[in-house]
């Protein structure tokens, strides 16, 4: 198998080593650990493709592979086969007309935002609550929530089109770039980019990505304030995001502030403390026009009971280990420094209707499951649907720690299913249980897809389950 | 500087001074103002850029002044701009005149950057008095020429800023003894990480910038007796105790608080960040 794959990339990027595999193996979940044969790193789109077109000739599984912080065992290789790491692929291509940004699939955050910063001041991209390494492409393919989706939606919405390899080798291009010289956006051709968006890798290897990007505004302000109940909050949340004037609303519940502190263990929540934390985010592109805005949050806020608004720039000042929160991408290394390194999350989006109920019901089993309520929420694309994210951290050398977070995130995902919400960025788990709920003709045109596009199911093995 | 002149730096002649004086003049309002409670200027950045100022002009006496000035008020929050702010100051200084404040009037309400101006204004006539004195000293000791004008000049610059400089040598003199018999900040004792509610987090955070400034040090940390004062931001709330050397934050309000100080939680956090001066007027304090 080597010779081939060192023929295409270079001995160099190819590791067949088990000391070199192993960390492809697991990932910081409580997802089980996988098996491969071979590590390629190719350098070149032109190297990926032929790569693919062996493994298509071989009959050899493919895992697509970046930074392999999902979260969700999504890199985790099932089948053996090739991990196909992307990380060599960086190249960032902007046309500043058109507002968007090509990427490669090695291209991270940090990479793109510097970018920007340097080459296009004007314009900006959104960035995750994820460490500054992960990989921009990745984010939008897996529909991944931003800073930025509250206005404009998940990040599957902000692809413009992409090309890919198939499983047989075969270069596809959707979008406008597949018809003329400008990946401007999706319209107004057949929507074939959705089969890249949410498919975890399993219709084909998307080699480039156009991304939208948004003018950078002129005027910011950025606020904390404090929630004393699930319905204060979300109350506020609904009303700021519909206003659709405001660039984020994000909440995260009394954990994420003690963790941020350095508690780790013990947490608990004083009488006299907040429930939950919003984090707002106001821009303009006047200084007027910000005014009006904070006016208007801060009618809002008081009309829904929220209180102790404070200016993030005072309290970053104060307490530099906050930026953590307010300034995406973030380190993370409050939750991934945890004792014991593990970090596990279901990550859903619903509806407004019942995301107090949902999120009620979510943090109660985190804690029946001896997790502390941390939960992650944002109201998303202007307030039509919801996100209930919740975390646990957990000890990864502890069978029965990895155990008890399995059974956690499995019941949390029936949680919120039931509560009409739908996991992002499904594990495997969580995966079969979407499918398992999903109208008969969902699954089967699923299927019909990947008979389509990938027949012998190489393509990231083991995810998005058969009926 | 006169090219024969083996005295190094610069001294307070007509020509250097006029600019400053000018700038001075232009600016007096908010170079009265940064010294005022309130001032639109952190008093610890303001001490910085004098220091950068001073630093390049080589004068001893405003390096002991504000450096025990600077000692005095102690480490607080680092503004956003404040590189920006020293290097114009280093850049006016080093020109030997003010300089366009284009670059950060962006940034910085006007106001600040009147008070940026005159502190650079400021600092550079003393700087060239401060000098001068130097040069004077060193005309006496034959290591510049005597030159009887030019004596009579510094003679006369030094005479005219006696009644300033004396008495601020002497207030930097007892601003230099409080920071060293002030109380070193202590560890501040509080629950465990995860009990502690976030304000007994905020405000162990925030102590050292709370207890920066050396009287306050003194005067809080060096009670004979502990005493315990209760705050509540918002809806939260937290005790200090502090004396005796010792600084402990609790969750809640303790039954032996003295005082209980009400206020949101930007007041506390402006209080710690130096910005703090619209802010107090929203903070009540009333008897436990």
């Amino acid at each position: 198998m080597t010779d081939e794959l060192v023929a295409i990339v270079g001995a160099e990027h190819v590791i067949t080593s088990a000391p070199g595999i192993d960390p492809y193996l697991t990932d910081i979940t409580e997802h089980p650990g996988g098996r491969a044969d071979v590590v390629v790193r190719p350098g070149t789109r032109d190297e990926v493709v032929a790569v693919v077109a062996w493994a298509a000739t071989s009959q050899v599984p493919i895992t697509p592979i970046v930074a392999g912080y999902n979260v969700a065992g999504i890199a985790i290789p099932r089948d053996g086969g090739i991990v196909l790491d992307l990380t060599r692929l960086q190249g960032i291509e902007v046309d500043r007309d058109a507002m968007v940004v090509i990427v490669e699939p090695g291209v991270t955050f940090e990479q793109l935002k510097n970018h920007l910063d340097r080459e296009c001041p004007e314009l900006v991209y959104t960035y995750p609550f994820a460490p500054p390494f992960t990989s921009v492409m990745a984010n939008a393919l897996l529909d991944g929530l931003n800073n930025l989706s509250m206005r404009h939606g998940a990040m599957g919405k902000w692809i413009t089109g992409v090309e890919a390899v198939l499983a047989d080798g075969t270069v596809v291009r959707t979008g406008s770039g597949a018809v003329v010289d400008s990946w401007f956006g999706r319209a107004p051709l057949p929507d074939l980019t959705g089969l890249f968006v949410s498919t975890q890798g399993t219709t084909g290897i998307v080699l480039r990505a156009g991304l939208a990007l948004l003018p950078r505004p002129a005027h910011r302000r950025r606020w904390f304030a404090f929630a004393w109940s699930l319905g204060d909050a979300y109350n506020a949340m609904r009303e700021l995001a519909r206003t659709g004037s405001f660039d984020d609303v994000g909440l995260m519940t009394w954990p994420a502030a003690k963790l941020l502190f350095g508690a780790t263990e013990g947490l608990v929540r004083a009488d006299d403390e907040p429930l939950a934390f919003l984090f707002i985010d106001i821009t303009g592109a006047s200084a007027p026009e910000l005014d009006a805005r904070v006016l208007l949050g801060r009618e809002i806020l008081d009309d829904a009971g929220i209180d102790s608004v404070f200016e993030v720039e005072q309290l970053v000042k104060l307490l530099p280990g906050m930026t953590k929160l307010a300034e995406l991408p973030t380190t993370l290394d409050f939750l991934l420094d945890f004792p014991g390194g593990g970090l596990a999350w279901v990550g859903s989006y619903g509806p407004g209707g019942t995301w107090v109920a949902g999120a009620t019901a979510g943090m109660e089993l985190l804690e029946d499951h001896g997790f502390p309520p941390f939960l992650v929420a944002r109201p998303m694309d202007g307030g039509r649907y919801y996100v209930l994210r919740f975390v646990a951290c957990f000890d990864r050398g502890d069978p029965s720690d990895i155990e008890r977070t399995g059974k956690c995130m499995a019941a949390l995902a029936d949680c919120v299913l039931d509560h009409g919400y739908v996991p992002y960025k499904a594990s495997a788990p969580a995966a079969e249980r979407i499918v398992a709920r999903a109208h008969p003709g969902f699954a089967a045109l699923l299927t019909r897809v990947r008979d389509a596009l990938d027949p012998d199911r190489r393509m990231n093995p083991g995810r998005w389950p058969e009926t | 500087m006169d090219r024969r002149d083996p005295f190094p730096r610069r001294t307070a002649t007509l020509g250097l001074m006029v600019p400053w004086i000018a700038e001075v003049a232009a600016t007096l309002p908010a170079l009265v103002r940064s010294y005022g409670p309130g001032g639109p200027l952190d008093p610890r950045i303001r001490e910085q850029i004098i220091l950068a100022v001073t630093e390049v002009n080589g004068c001893r006496y405003c390096a002991w002044i504000h450096g025990s000035w600077q000692e005095f008020l102690g480490e607080g929050a680092h503004a956003d701009a404040e590189q920006a702010l020293l290097t114009y100051a280093r850049a006016c200084a080093e020109a030997g005149r003010p300089l366009p404040a284009d670059e950060f009037a962006a940034v910085l309400p006007p106001e600040a950057v009147r008070a940026v101006r005159a502190t650079v204004a400021q600092i550079e006539v003393s700087n060239l008095v401060g000098n001068t004195v130097d040069g004077l000293l060193a005309r006496v000791a034959r290591k510049r020429p005597l030159s009887p004008f030019d004596f009579a000049r510094e003679a006369a610059t030094v005479a005219a800023a006696i009644p300033i400089a004396v008495p601020l040598l002497a207030t930097a003199g007892a601003m230099r003894v409080a920071a060293r018999i002030a109380p070193p900040m202590p560890e501040v004792d509080m629950p465990p990480a995860g009990e502690a509610n976030l304000l007994v987090h905020l405000l162990a955070a925030a102590a050292p910038a709370y207890l920066a400034n050396a009287v306050i040090r003194l005067a809080v940390l060096g009670l004979p007796r502990t005493v315990a004062v209760g705050i509540r931001a918002g809806r939260t709330a937290a005790t200090v105790r502090v004396g005796r050397g010792r600084l402990a934050v609790e969750n809640g309000i303790g039954r032996d608080t003295i005082v209980v100080v009400e206020g949101e939680v930007e007041p506390l956090l402006q209080l710690a960040t130096g910005s703090i001066v619209r802010e107090l007027s929203s903070v009540r304090i009333r008897p436990s």
